[in-house]
C-alpha cells in the first residue's frame, strides 16, 4: 500500500516537474498554443468555416484572395479557407490516429522483443528489419494501393509504416531496463512477465516514446499528404491538404495562391508539433537540455 | 587518438570518393547516341535545324501497332511504318505501298504492291508480309474489332507483289482501314522471329527508324537512308516524355520542344496569345457519353434514364467540365461522319424529370454510388452531376478509385453509370459506335438485339445511301431508348512552334508526322 | 570485424526474402487485373482469361510465389507487364538518376547541415544559432513536395532561370536536390548541434581548454570526432529519406528515375516491376546500413572492442537517442 502511494506521488511530481519545465520553454508553449488552435479549428470546423468545403460556385471560380474568400477559391469555386479548415480535421485524424496506432503496435512488439530476448526477439526484429528495409513512402504507397483509396486505408498505410521505428526504440530501452535491479527484484517476488512489462518496463520507456510520437505525428501528416498528392490515400473531394496541392498543380502558373495555402497549413501544423515535441523532450530529460 | 581519427576520416573520404565514382560511373565519355543514361547524355534535345522534338503526355508502351491502342504510339508509327494506301488533302485514296487496288467482287480486294520497298533490316516487302500483318491485326485484341471483316483463311498471296484480300462480309470501310496507320505493315520474318522485339525495336518500311529509347525519358528516331519514297524534312526526331501538362507548355514556350501533344485547357489562351506559338486544335471523332448500366436497377427502367437525362443542364455541365473547350453533343457520334443525324439533347427540365421519376416508381428519388477514376475531368463531372441530380431527389455518392480498378469494374459490369469517351479508330460510324456491340463487356449492357442487327446491317453494305438510312434508324432508336446520354464533343489540342509547317491534325488524333518541317 | 560483417550478410538474406514475400503479398491482394490492363478495353472476357492463364495469374499464391523466387535465384527479376521488357533492364535504366539525386541530396545536406550545426553549437545562443535553429525547425516541417512546387513556381515559371523537368545537366539538379535535401539538411544541422553541445560539456573538453588549446583545435580534434558518431548513425536514415523524397520529386520534376517507375508501376498494376524495384531498393539499403555500421564500429572504439552483444545494445541506445532527433 505504502509503496503504491509513494510511487504514485513520485509519478505525479515527475509529471508536474516535466510540466513546469515545459512551461518555461517559450517556443514549446507557442507550439502547444498553435496546436490547440488547430485542434479547435478542426473540431469546430462546421461553425468556423465560412462555407461548406464542397460547395461549388461556378460563377466565382479562381477568385484570388479577397474579403469574401480570404484564401481565394479553386477551380470549382470552393472556398479554400474553408477547405483548409476542414482539412485540419483529416490531417489531425490521420496524424494522431495512425501514428498512435502504429506506435502502440510498435511499442508492444519492441517491449516483447527486448524483454524476452532469444528467438522471440530475433523473429520480431527480423520482421522489423524487413519493414525498415523499404523506404517509408514506398511502403506506404504499396499498402495504400493494395488496400484501395480512402481515408481509412491511408491511415492503415501510415500506421504500418510507423511501426518499425517505435519497435526499435522501445526494444533498445527495454534492453537497458531489463538488467536493472528493480526488475530482478520483481522477478524475485514472483511477478509474472506481463505484469513486469506493464508496471516496470513501460513507464520507463514512456519518455522516449512520447518524444518519438510527438515528432512522428508531423511526419505522419506529411506522409499522408504525400500519399494524397500522388493520387493514393485520401481522394477528392475530401479537402486533404496534400490532395489540394495536387489539384492546384495544374493551375499553379495562373493562380499560385492555390498552391500556397494548403502547403502553409501543413507546415504550420508540423512546425507546431515539432516545437512542442522538442520542448517536451527537453522537459522530460533535463540532461539533454541544450 | 590522432591515428584513429585520421583513419576514420580517410575511410570516410574513400567512401565518398567511391560513391561519387559509382554514381558517375555510368557517365558516357561522349556521344549521346551510345549512352544509356538519360541523366547525363549531353545537351537538352533542341531543334538544331535537323531534329524535330515532340512532347508526349506518356511513354508509349509499345511501338508494335498491334499491341496497344494509345494514340501517341501511332504518332511514332507514322514515322516507322507505311500503309497500303494513303489519302490526299481532299480525302481521296492514293497509292502508298500499293500501286493498284480493286474490288474484284464484294468480298475480294485485289492489291498490287510496289517492288522496290525494303524493311529497315534490308529484307524486301512482299505480299506475304501484308497477309501476315492482316492476320496479326485480326487476331490481336487491340485491333480485332477494326479488322473483324477480314478473312484470314481465304486471303491468298498470288505472287510476291499481288494479294487477294478476302472479306468475311461486305464491309464499307475497308479502304478507310487500309489507309489508316492502324493497318501499318510489319515484317513477317522479323515479327515471327521475335514478336516482343517490336515493342522497342520495330522493323517497318517507313522513312525513319528507332535509334535509341531511354526508358521514361525519350525516344530518338533517325532517318531511314534507304527509304523508297519521299524523305522527311528532319534528320532526326525525338519524342520527349513529359507527363505534366503545364511542363509541356513551358517547354514549348522555352523552345525545348517543337510540338506538344495534349495541352491543358488552362494553357490554351496562353499559347494562342503567344506570337511564337500556335494552337492546333480541332474536334476529334471522339464523343463523351454518360453511360448507364442498363442491366441493373433502377437504370433498367427507361423512365428513370429519361428522368436523369432531363435533369442535366448540359450547357452548364459541358462548359464547366471542359472549361469552355468542348461543345454539347448533338447526337450519337461525330457530326462530320457518314449518316449523322442530330438527336437531342433532351430539354433541361427539372419538373419533367421529377414527374418521370415518380411515374417510374421513385417519387422520393433514390441513391446510388457513382464510381470514377481520378482525373480533373472525371472529378468535375461527378460533382456536377451529383449536384444536378440532387435537385430531383437522386442522391449520388461519389467514389474515386484508380484507373486499374475502374477498368476492372467497368469490364465486369460493376459500374452504375460512367462517363466514357471511347477512342474512335477510323472515321466511320462502325468504329464510332464502338460502345454498342452486344458482346462488349463494359458496363453498358443494354442486351438489345435490335441494336446489334442495325450495327451489322450498317457495316455490311457498300451502298452509301443504304448505310445512311440504317444509321439514321439506329440513331433514332438509341435516342428513344436513352441507354446513354451523349454529353460532349471534346476538342483536342496540340501546341506547336510558329515555324512548324505541315502539321495537320487528323480527327482521330494521329497527325501524320511525315509532312512536318521546321523553319 | 570480419565475423561481424559475415554475420550481418547472413542475416540480410532472410530479411530480403521477407521483403519479397511482403511485397509479393501486397501486389497479390491489390485490385486490378494486369491482363485486362495489358489487353485494353476492347478485349473480350475470353481473351483476358486466356492471357491470365498464360501469365499464370490464376495459379495459387504459393505456386506463384515460389516460381517468382525460383526465377530470382537465376537473377531473373521477371518481365514487365506493360512494356514486356525485362524488369532488370527497366530498373537499371532508371536507377542512376535516382541514386544521383539521393546521393547529391545527402551530400548537400551533410556539407551544409553539419557545419551549420557546428557553428550553432559553438556559438550557442548567438543570432546565428537562433536563426539556424528556426530555419532548421522550418526545414523539418516542410513537406518536400510543397517546397518543390514553390521552387518550381519561382525559378521556372516566374523567373525562368531553371528548367522545369528532366535531368540533362547540372542546372537540372538544383531544384530537386534542394527540395529533397531540405529535411535531411535540417536534421543534420539539429543533430550535429545537439551532439556537439553534449560533447562540449564533457570534462575532457574542459581539460583541453584548460591546457590552453585554441578553440579551433578543441572543436575539430576533440569535440567533432566524438560528436560525429550519432551523425554517422543517421546518414543511413537520411539516405532513406532522400530516396523517399526522390519518389515524389521525380513526379514533380518529370525525372525518369526509380521512384517514378515505382509509382507508375503501382498505378498500372505492373507487379513484376514493383516487386523488382522494391527488392533492389531494399538490397541497396541493407548494404548501405551494413556499411554504416562497419564505419560506426571503426569510428567508435568502444564498439569495436566488444562488437558482438554489447555493441548491439550500446549502438541501439545511442542510435535511438539520435533517432529521437532524426526525422524520416
Amino acid at each position: 500500500m505504502k509503496t503504491g502511494t509513494a510511487k504514485k506521488q513520485k509519478k505525479r511530481s515527475q509529471a508536474s516537474e516535466t510540466w513546469k519545465r515545459l512551461r518555461k520553454n517559450r517556443l514549446a508553449v507557442v507550439g502547444l498554443v498553435i496546436l490547440a488552435l488547430i485542434f479547435l479549428l478542426a473540431i469546430f470546423a462546421d461553425v468556423i468555416a465560412p462555407y461548406p468545403y464542397d460547395q461549388q460556385d461556378y460563377s466565382s471560380t479562381f477568385q484570388t484572395p479577397s474579403a469574401q474568400h480570404l484564401f481565394g477559391t479553386d477551380n470549382f469555386g470552393r472556398d479554400i479557407l474553408s477547405r483548409v479548415i476542414y482539412g485540419a480535421r483529416i490531417s489531425l485524424q490521420i496524424g494522431f490516429i495512425s501514428l498512435l496506432g502504429g506506435a502502440f503496435v510498435g511499442c508492444v512488439l519492441g517491449a516483447i522483443a527486448g524483454y524476452f530476448g532469444g528467438a522471440v526477439d530475433t523473429i520480431i526484429m527480423r520482421f522489423n528489419d524487413i519493414l525498415m528495409a523499404i523506404p517509408r513512402i514506398v511502403l506506404a504507397i504499396s499498402i495504400a494501393s493494395a488496400l484501395g483509396p480512402g481515408l481509412t486505408n491511408a491511415m492503415i498505410a501510415v500506421a504500418i509504416s510507423s511501426i518499425p521505428n517505435f519497435a526499435r526504440v522501445v526494444r533498445a530501452s527495454t534492453l537497458t531496463i531489463k538488467d536493472q535491479e528493480y526488475v530482478e527484484a520483481a522477478h524475485c517476488i514472483g511477478a509474472n512477465n506481463f505484469h513486469i512489462i506493464k508496471r516496470h518496463v513501460f513507464p520507463n520507456v514512456l519518455a522516449p516514446i512520447i518524444v518519438q510520437a510527438t515528432l512522428g505525428i508531423g511526419t505522419a501528416i506529411i506522409l499522408a499528404a504525400s500519399l494524397s498528392f500522388l493520387g493514393l490515400g485520401v481522394t477528392p473531394p475530401d479537402p486533404e491538404w496534400g490532395s489540394m496541392l495536387s489539384e492546384a498543380r495544374t493551375y499553379m502558373r495562373d493562380y499560385p495562391y492555390m498552391v500556397i495555402f494548403p502547403g502553409l497549413a501543413i507546415m504550420v501544423t508540423v512546425l507546431a508539433l515539432n516545437l512542442f515535441g522538442d520542448g517536451l523532450r527537453d522537459a522530460l530529460d533535463p540532461k539533454l537540455k541544450k | 587518438m590522432k591515428k584513429r581519427f585520421g583513419r576514420a576520416v580517410a575511410l570516410l573520404l574513400a567512401v565518398v570518393m567511391v560513391l561519387a565514382l559509382a554514381a558517375c560511373g555510368s557517365e558516357p565519355a561522349a556521344d549521346p547516341a551510345e549512352s544509356s543514361d538519360p541523366a547525363t547524355s549531353g545537351e537538352t534535345p533542341a531543334v538544331t535545324g535537323g531534329n524535330l522534338v515532340i512532347a508526349l503526355p506518356g511513354e508509349p508502351q509499345s511501338l508494335d501497332p498491334y499491341a496497344h491502342s494509345m494514340y501517341y504510339n501511332f504518332m511514332a508509327a507514322t514515322l516507322i511504318f507505311d500503309t497500303l494506301i494513303s489519302k490526299d488533302a481532299d480525302g481521296n485514296y492514293i497509292p502508298e505501298l500499293a500501286t493498284e487496288w480493286e474490288f474484284t467482287d464484294d468480298l475480294t480486294l485485289n492489291v498490287v504492291l510496289r517492288d522496290d520497298v525494303y524493311f529497315h533490316d534490308g529484307s524486301q516487302l512482299t505480299a506475304d508480309d501484308v497477309k501476315f500483318t492482316l492476320d496479326t491485326a485480326a487476331a490481336s485484341s487491340f485491333s480485332s474489332s477494326i479488322f473483324a471483316w477480314y478473312d484470314p483463311d481465304n486471303t491468298t498471296v498470288i505472287d510476291p507483289q499481288t494479294i487477294d484480300i478476302k472479306l468475311k462480309y461486305a464491309y464499307a470501310a475497308t479502304l478507310e482501314v487500309l489507309s489508316s496507320i492502324r493497318s501499318a505493315i510489319v515484317s513477317k520474318a522479323a515479327y515471327e522471329a521475335d514478336p516482343t522485339s517490336y515493342t522497342r525495336t520495330p522493323v517497318g518500311t517507313g522513312p525513319m527508324k528507332v535509334e535509341n529509347w531511354y526508358s521514361g525519358d525519350r525516344i530518338e528516331f533517325v532517318r531511314n537512308e534507304d527509304y523508297w519514297g519521299e524523305p522527311v524534312a528532319f534528320d532526326t526526331c525525338t519524342f520527349r516524355i513529359i507527363v505534366e501538362a503545364s511542363t509541356r507548355t513551358i517547354e514549348l514556350e522555352t523552345g525545348g520542344v517543337d510540338i506538344a501533344v495534349d495541352m491543358a485547357y488552362s494553357d490554351w489562351s496562353r499559347i494562342e496569345s503567344n506570337p511564337d506559338l500556335v494552337l492546333v486544335s480541332g474536334r476529334t471523332d471522339n464523343m463523351a457519353s454518360l453511360v448507364f448500366n442498363n442491366s441493373i436497377e433502377p437504370f433498367n427502367n427507361i423512365l428513370v434514364r429519361q428522368a436523369l437525362a432531363h435533369a442535366l443542364d448540359l450547357e452548364s455541365l459541358v462548359q464547366v467540365c471542359w472549361e469552355g473547350t468542348a461543345e454539347v453533343a448533338e447526337g450519337y457520334y461525330a457530326s462530320s461522319m457518314l449518316g449523322f443525324k442530330p438527336e437531342g439533347p433532351r430539354e433541361y427540365d427539372v419538373e419533367l424529370a421529377k414527374e418521370l421519376l415518380s411515374e417510374a416508381g421513385y417519387p422520393d428519388g433514390f441513391s446510388f454510388t457513382y464510381t470514377t477514376y481520378q482525373t480533373n475531368l472525371n472529378q468535375t463531372f461527378a460533382q456536377v452531376v451529383q449536384s444536378m441530380w440532387a435537385e430531383i431527389g437522386v442522391d449520388v455518392n461519389i467514389e474515386i478509385v484508380d484507373l486499374a480498378t475502374f477498368t476492372d469494374m467497368n469490364n465486369s459490369g460493376q459500374l452504375t453509370a460512367a462517363l466514357l469517351t471511347p477512342s474512335v479508330a477510323i472515321s466511320d460510324p462502325s468504329a464510332a459506335l464502338i460502345l454498342w456491340p452486344i458482346d462488349r463487356t463494359i458496363s453498358l449492357r443494354h442486351n438489345d438485339q435490335h441494336i446489334q442487327d442495325l450495327l451489322d446491317a450498317g457495316s455490311a453494305t457498300y451502298d452509301e445511301a443504304e448505310r445512311v438510312a440504317i444509321y439514321e434508324e439506329l440513331q433514332d432508336y438509341l435516342y428513344s431508348m436513352t441507354y446513354t446520354v451523349p454529353v460532349a464533343y471534346p476538342t483536342f489540342a496540340f501546341g506547336a512552334a510558329a515555324d512548324v509547317q505541315g502539321f495537320n491534325f487528323e480527327t482521330n488524333q494521329i497527325p501524320d508526322l511525315t509532312t512536318v518541317s521546321v523553319g | 570485424m570480419l565475423k561481424f560483417i559475415l554475420k550481418r550478410l547472413l542475416v540480410m538474406i532472410p530479411v530480403l526474402l521477407g521483403v519479397t514475400f511482403i511485397v509479393f503479398s501486397m501486389m497479390y491482394i491489390t485490385d486490378g487485373d494486369p491482363a485486362r490492363m495489358m489487353l485494353g478495353d476492347l478485349a473480350t472476357d475470353e481473351e483476358v482469361e486466356a492471357l491470365r492463364e498464360d501469365m499464370g495469374l490464376n495459379d495459387p499464391f504459393f505456386t506463384r510465389y515460389f516460381n517468382y523466387l525460383g526465377d530470382l535465384l537465376h537473377g531473373d527479376l521477371g518481365t514487365s507487364y506493360s512494356t514486356r521488357q525485362p524488369v532488370s533492364t527497366a530498373i537499371m535504366e532508371r536507377l542512376p538518376a535516382t541514386i544521383k539525386l539521393a546521393f547529391f541530396s545527402c551530400l548537400f545536406a551533410i556539407v551544409i547541415g553539419v557545419p551549420i550545426g557546428i557553428i550553432s553549437a559553438v556559438r550557442q545562443y548567438s543570432i546565428i544559432d537562433s536563426i539556424s535553429r528556426i530555419v532548421s525547425l522550418i526545414g523539418i516541417s516542410l513537406p518536400n513536395f510543397w517546397l518543390a512546387l514553390l521552387l518550381m513556381l519561382l525559378f521556372s515559371v516566374q523567373l525562368g532561370w531553371l528548367p522545369p523537368s528532366g535531368l540533362y545537366g547540372p542546372e537540372y539538379y538544383i531544384m530537386p536536390v534542394i527540395s529533397i535535401s531540405a529535411v535531411s539538411l535540417a536534421t543534420f544541422a539539429r543533430t550535429t548541434r545537439s551532439s556537439m553541445l553534449e560533447v562540449i560539456r564533457q570534462d575532457y573538453i574542459r581539460t583541453a581548454r584548460a591546457k590552453g588549446q585554441t578553440e579551433w583545435v578543441v572543436v575539430t580534434k576533440h569535440a567533432l570526432r566524438n560528436a560525429l558518431i550519432p551523425i554517422i548513425t543517421i546518414v543511413g536514415v537520411q539516405f532513406a529519406t532522400a530516396l523517399g523524397g526522390a519518389v515524389v520529386n521525380e513526379q514533380i520534376f518529370g525525372i525518369s528515375g526509380l521512384g517514378k517507375l515505382m509509382v507508375d508501376s503501382i498505378k498500372a498494376r505492373d507487379f513484376p516491376v514493383v516487386q523488382g524495384g522494391v527488392l533492389v531498393i531494399a538490397i541497396m539499403f541493407s548494404f548501405l546500413n551494413l556499411f554504416i555500421d562497419v564505419l560506426y564500429a571503426f569510428v567508435d572504439p568502444r564498439i569495436k572492442s566488444q562488437y558482438m552483444r554489447g555493441s548491439k545494445k550500446k549502438k541501439a541506445v545511442a542510435a535511438s537517442a539520435a533517432a529521437g532527433e532524426a526525422q524520416e
